[in-house]
Parts: C-alpha cells; sequence; structure tokens
C-alpha cells in the first residue's frame, strides 16, 4: 500500500489554477522526486499534504486514511525558504520546534543532543541564530525536519545554500532515514540530484501531472535510440548503417553519438566499427533527467 | 500553550521589556509625584508694581500666595528702569485717564509675559473693583456688593449602592482621564507587538514550518494569549513599582510642608494639645488628591480595569494579527492599520470627552460599541456606571471579541502564505471566504 495517495486534486486561487486533478501515489520507502518547473503548482501540493490549506476536492490518503491532525506529527517538512526565529537560541529553538510535533522534553532532548553531535553543532547550542553562519542555519534547519523521526519527509530544495562537503553530509543522511524507513519526497531542481537519489519521479508542469512513475521506466521510455562511442582512429562511412549526430576530439580520444538507422543491425555497425577503428567503448546514451525535464515540459507547454 | 509560553518567554526575556518595566512606573510616578511638587514648593511669588496714575485701584489688589501687589507712587518710566534688577517683577500701569466709564490702556511690562493664570488674576481684580464702582453709582452699599461675590463650593455627591457617596468630580475627572488614556495606550502597545510578531514570523519564513505543526489558529492565538500574558506582567509591576514609589516619593514630601512656624508653634503647647494640633496637621498635610482618591471605589475600577483591558486587547489583537498576516513588512503595515487606530482614537477623544461630561449620551453609546467601548468606559467607570451597562457592554464586548477572532484567523490563515503582493480591502475580504 502507498504511504501517501493523492487522488483528482485540485486548487483554485481566485486568478489561477494551481492545481488541476493530479493523482499521485507515493509507495512506502523510497525517494520520490516531484519536479516541475516554477510556478507549477508543487508547493501547493506539498502545502496540501502539510495541510497547511485543503484542496478545493479530491482526496488525499495517508497510510490509507484520509489526512487528519494527527498525521502531522508523523510528517516532516523542510521548506525552500528557510526559516528561524533569528534571536532565538539555537538549542532552544530546535527543542520548541521539536515539541510543537509532539514530542516531550525528554525525548527532544535527547534526540537533539544526537543530532547536534552528528552534525557537530554541540558548541553552538547557545548561540543565537543569526550569529549561526547559512550553512549553519541549514544543518540546524534540516535537524528541526528529521528530528521528531517522521515516517514522511519532504524536503524542498534541501542542498541549496550547502557546499558540497555539507552537501553529502545531508546526502548520506537522507540515504540512512531512507534505510531507517522513512519515505522522502524530494522536490528539486537539480537534476542530477534526481538522477542520483530517486526511486520515483513525477513531473507537474502548468498545475497538471505529466509525467510519473519509477525512474528507470522514465528513462526507457524516453531512449531514443542514441549510442555513445568512444575510439581513436577515425571515424569510417556510416551513412548507410548510422546517423553521426556528433563526433568531437575529447583529450586523446574521440567520441561520436550515433543513431544505428534499424534497430536489428546493431551487431554489423559494431563489426564495421570494430574493422576501420580502435573502439575503447560503444554504449547506450539514456537521455539525462535534465533531457527529459526540458523535453516534457516544453511539451506539455505547447498543447 | 507552548507557542504562548514562547512567546511569552521570548519577549519576557529581552532587555526592552526589563527597562521598559522599570522606566515605566518612574515615568508613571514622576507624572504624579511632579505636579505634587510643584503645588508644594510651586514657583516663587511673582510681584506686581502697581503704578496706578487714576489713584481709583490702589486697593484693588489683593495679595495671593503666587502674586504679589505693591502700589508704588513713581512714574511708570522710573520703575521701568529700575526693572532689570528685579527678579520676577513685572510693572502695571493703569493711564490716569483709566476709569469705570473708559476701561482702557491698562498696561503690563515685565521680563516675562504673563502666565494666563496672572493675567487673569489681575483683569479679575480690576474688573470686580469696576463693578463694585458702578454698582456704588446706582446707590448700592459696600457692604450690599461684598455679599454679592459669594465663593461657592459644591460637595458632590453620587448615588451609589449604599445611597449618596461622597464623591469627589476632580478625582474622578483624573481617574476618568488617566484610567482612559492608559487603556489606549496600552491596547496600541501590545497589539502593535502582535502585529511585529506576526510580521517577524512572515519574513522569517519560520511561518511555514510552525503551520506545518499546528494550525494557523493556534499559532495566531498563541501569540496573542503569550502577548497579553506579557502585558499583564508588565502591567501588574507597573502597579506594584509605581505604588512603591509613590508611597515612598509622598512620605518624603509630608515632612517639610509640616514645618516652620506650625512646628514652633507645636513647640511651645501643652503636650495634650500638642497632640490634637498634631494629628490635625497629619490630616491636613495628606495630600488633597489622596483624600479625594480615597471617595473613589478603587478597587472596583482596577478590576473593571483589567477586565475590559484583556477583552479590550483579545479583541485588538486580533485584527492587528490579521493586518500582520496580509503584509510583507511593517512599513507596508501603516495603511492597512488605520482602521484600528481610527477607531481607537475616536474612542481616546470621546474618553477626554466623557471624563468631562459623563453623563452624555454619547458617552452611553461609545460605551457601548465594542470598538470605543474600553476606553470610554474607563472614562465613565469613576462615575459610577450602573450594573447593567457594565454587563451589557462587556457582553458586547466578549462577542465582538470571538466574531473578530473568527474573522482575523480566516484573514490571517490565507495571509501569512501570501508573499510579494500587497493586499487591498477588498483582497482580504475576499480571503475570509476561502475554504480552509
Amino acid at each position: 500500500m502507498p504511504l501517501l495517495q493523492i487522488d483528482s486534486v485540485s486548487k483554485r486561487y481566485s486568478a489561477h489554477t494551481a492545481l488541476d486533478q493530479v493523482s499521485l501515489s507515493v509507495p512506502e520507502n523510497c525517494i520520490f522526486g516531484l519536479l516541475g518547473p516554477n510556478g507549477a503548482g508543487k508547493t501547493s501540493l506539498i502545502r496540501i499534504i502539510n495541510q497547511i490549506t485543503a484542496p478545493d476536492s479530491g482526496t488525499v490518503l495517508f497510510d490509507g486514511h484520509p489526512l487528519r491532525q494527527s498525521h502531522i506529527n508523523e510528517i516532516g517538512y523542510l521548506p525552500e525558504e528557510r526559516g528561524l526565529y533569528k534571536k532565538m537560541e539555537v538549542g532552544e529553538q530546535v527543542m520548541y520546534l521539536a515539541r510543537l510535533k509532539g514530542l516531550d522534553k525528554e525525548e527532544a532532548t535527547k534526540r537533539i543532543k544526537f543530532w547536534f553531535e552528528k552534525f557537530e553543532l554541540q558548541s553552538w547550542w547557545k548561540k543565537k541564530v543569526e550569529e549561526l553562519s547559512k550553512g549553519m542555519q541549514q544543518k540546524v534547519q534540516f535537524i528541526t525536519t528529521v528530528v521528531h523521526e517522521p515516517r514522511l519527509i519532504i524536503l524542498d530544495e534541501p542542498f541549496s545554500g550547502f557546499d558540497p562537503l555539507n552537501a553529502n553530509l545531508i546526502r548520506d543522511e537522507i540515504l540512512e532515514i531512507r534505510k531507517k524507513g522513512a519515505t522522502i519526497i524530494f522536490s528539486t531542481h537539480r537534476m542530477e540530484t534526481v538522477e542520483e537519489l530517486c526511486d520515483h519521479v513525477a513531473l507537474i508542469n502548468r498545475a497538471k501531472k505529466v509525467l510519473d512513475g519509477e525512474k528507470n521506466a522514465i528513462r526507457q521510455q524516453f531512449r531514443d535510440n542514441t549510442f555513445e562511442l568512444i575510439y581513436s582512429g577515425s571515424l569510417p562511412d556510416l551513412s548507410l548503417q548510422a546517423e553521426v549526430l556528433d563526433d568531437v576530439q575529447e583529450a586523446d580520444v574521440r567520441k561520436a553519438l550515433i543513431r544505428p538507422k534499424a534497430l536489428g543491425n546493431r551487431r554489423e555497425l559494431i563489426r564495421t566499427l570494430n574493422d576501420n577503428l580502435e573502439l575503447i567503448s560503444f554504449s547506450e546514451k539514456l537521455p539525462t533527467f535534465n533531457d527529459i525535464f526540458i523535453k516534457t515540459v516544453k511539451d506539455s507547454s505547447h498543447e | 500553550m507552548l507557542i504562548a509560553s514562547r512567546e511569552y518567554w521570548v519577549r519576557v526575556k529581552k532587555k526592552q521589556f526589563i527597562i521598559m518595566t522599570l522606566i515605566g512606573p518612574l515615568l508613571f510616578s514622576a507624572l504624579m509625584v511632579i505636579p505634587m511638587l510643584l503645588v508644594l514648593y510651586g514657583s516663587d511669588s511673582h510681584t506686581v508694581l502697581v503704578s496706578d496714575q487714576s489713584g481709583q485701584f490702589s486697593d484693588a489688589f489683593k495679595d495671593s500666595k503666587k502674586l504679589k501687589f505693591e502700589v508704588r507712587k513713581e512714574s511708570p518710566n522710573a520703575l521701568k528702569s529700575g526693572l532689570d534688577t528685579l527678579e520676577d517683577t513685572g510693572i502695571l500701569v493703569i493711564p490716569a485717564e483709566f476709569s469705570t466709564r473708559n476701561p482702557q490702556g491698562i498696561e503690563y511690562f515685565g521680563k516675562n509675559p504673563l502666565s494666563a493664570d496672572q493675567e487673569m488674576r489681575i483683569s479679575n481684580a480690576i474688573s470686580e473693583k469696576i463693578d463694585s464702582e458702578r454698582l456704588g453709582m446706582k446707590g448700592l452699599d459696600k457692604s450690599f456688593i461684598d455679599s454679592l461675590n459669594t465663593e461657592v463650593e459644591i460637595k458632590t455627591f453620587k448615588l451609589g449602592d449604599k445611597g449618596f457617596e461622597d464623591s469627589s468630580s476632580g478625582a474622578s475627572n483624573a481617574v476618568a482621564f488617566g484610567s482612559s488614556i492608559l487603556m489606549y495606550m496600552f491596547i496600541l502597545l501590545y497589539g502593535m507587538q502582535v502585529l511585529k510578531g506576526v510580521v517577524e514570523e512572515k519574513t522569517n519564513r519560520i511561518i511555514e514550518v510552525i503551520i506545518s505543526s499546528v494550525k494557523p489558529f493556534q499559532l495566531m492565538m498563541g501569540k496573542i494569549l503569550g502577548i497579553g500574558a506579557v502585558s499583564l506582567t508588565q502591567f501588574l509591576l507597573w502597579i506594584m513599582l509605581s505604588m512603591g514609589i509613590f508611597t515612598a516619593a509622598s512620605s518624603f514630601i509630608k515632612v517639610p510642608e509640616a514645618s516652620k512656624e506650625e512646628l514652633s508653634m507645636v513647640q511651645n503647647m501643652s503636650p495634650e494639645a500638642k497632640k490634637a494640633v498634631e494629628s490635625k496637621m497629619v490630616e491636613q498635610t495628606k495630600p488633597a488628591m489622596m483624600k479625594a482618591l480615597e471617595t473613589l471605589d478603587l478597587g472596583k475600577n482596577v478590576v473593571v480595569f483589567l477586565i475590559y483591558f484583556a477583552l479590550a486587547y483579545l479583541f485588538y489583537a486580533s485584527i492587528f494579527a490579521a493586518i500582520g498576516s496580509a503584509v510583507d513588512n511593517e512599513t507596508d503595515s501603516q495603511q492597512l492599520l488605520f482602521p484600528v487606530t481610527v477607531p481607537l482614537l475616536i474612542g481616546y477623544l470621546l474618553g477626554i470627552m466623557v471624563s468631562s461630561d459623563p453623563g452624555n449620551q454619547v458617552g452611553f453609546w461609545a460605551s457601548m460599541i465594542p470598538f470605543t467601548s474600553p476606553i470610554v468606559m474607563m472614562a465613565r467607570m469613576p462615575y459610577g456606571v450602573p450594573t447593567w451597562e457594565l454587563a451589557l457592554s462587556i457582553t458586547l464586548l466578549l462577542g465582538a471579541f470571538f466574531g473578530m477572532t473568527w474573522l482575523a484567523a480566516r484573514i490571517y490563515r490565507v495571509g501569512i502564505l501570501m508573499y510579494g503582493k500587497k493586499a487591498t480591502f477588498k483582497e482580504i475580504l475576499k480571503w475570509v471566504t476561502y475554504k480552509g
């Protein structure tokens, strides 16, 4: 059973439609990438899951039950626009937010100490938030999102503002949390993180869902029969067998993109190549999510 | 509850709060003590040299504590040239042609202009003299004329629960005025704090984190209650500190007042007489203000004040919260604030009016309408307000508070998530109809 089942949810504001009959299913214990250009309706959807706003129509099931107040404590949300009380002490602040999520004081203290040690923030407990560097504030905010061990974690651009070292730290934590059984919804514009982390991907454009599925299945779906060829020597005449899309010198090897004309004759093509040049690698080039994203958004916007 | 306690402690721990709490009572008691000091030690008496060319007014001026008259024979010019060397002295010149038929041409020369009070005393003295002159010309005799100038002192009683009670309209006025100003100040002060708090959360963007944990309504009420608790804390501390300082100050002032000649008189008396005089002196030296205050039911006033303050604060704070939610920063809030400040200001002005004319119809209605009732009712309280009016007004305010909180919560809920556009009243009204 999926952890989160969103069924034909619509949300309208006076001037525009934020969500139009969107249905999604987020399986338990996966990392779910929620993609879409700016203003597509991602934030509206996230707010509905968080019960910040209610949908105009449609239903949201959490663990098989319609959303209710008590579910809020099982969700952790890291909004894109980060915010903390600037004048409040760091430890006090995390404690306050943890207790708002229903933790009692003792349990909260224990867990916050654990996280502060993990992120090497112990000495900052008594400092005010405004004295912290941006990266540190981000860490604190991440802690507030996960400290109550929610079953569903919603991260909106979790890596913005982190240096590569800290981004890695956070990434490892996300994977660790998933290993413990939590489900993560990931909203981001960085396609390389989608490729690296997500199991599932859904794409929203102009209030509508335009793409949804398992990451590898989507990539298969977008294959365009392109192969990457790394070789040394020079490319023979392939005009009968394949279309050469690109052929460039890269360091001491050459790199070419070719598209075979018929699906069946791949073996023959390789033989021709082998006879004429020194083949270093020959592999299918799967589309990147960047390509998929741009293509899907463009296509759906033209409709 | 958690929210309220955070709002409370964050503010109470602030330096500003501690400083304000300490300085506030000093200011308040200064407001009370300084007039007393002025009355007791008052400014030095002012001497007026009267150069009466007409010769008719040499006996018209009577010395008072603050104003002494000396009739001089020298010419006005001679007096004027000597003015430089004299402190607190002025010259009043009554021209030779001045008469009851032609009462014009009086001039005053001094280093400083006459105060309104001094001018009134002098012109009263002259016109009194003219009046009696004119009446004398009509053949009325002097003793009869004097008998016309009766000083009437009115002792006021008000109809209270126990029949007619001693009351002092002066003290009533002061308390009425003071408590309505206090009400106005407190509502505005703490209402603004609520507004700032909401705007702060919004600009910090922490709002999204919080309302993914609690309902917006809970957050709003938590904030309002937390700040309300701060205000009550501050208020109670102020009362206690002010009382302390005021008592200390007034006991300190009493000593010099009962001094000098009276003390030397007491020295020469027999022990019994001494005792009697001393107790009489204590009674006399007790500041008139304190005596007047005793005629008022202060306890009741304070309780009613607290009830009204609590309700008025809740009522206005929810409006402030709604406004805070609709703007992006404090500067933008000015325009939306005016529906709050205008009724408050009207209430304040009516309060001033009512504190000098408590029986009036406008006062009655203004003390019923929730927007102005807290302030105006405070102005009416010291004069005695029938219990049913009080109950009705409080009920209306309570009802208005529930209504306003509901409305404010609906605006708040939408407003806190709106960024980047300036909300107009029309839009805000539309928010109310949005589905939660």
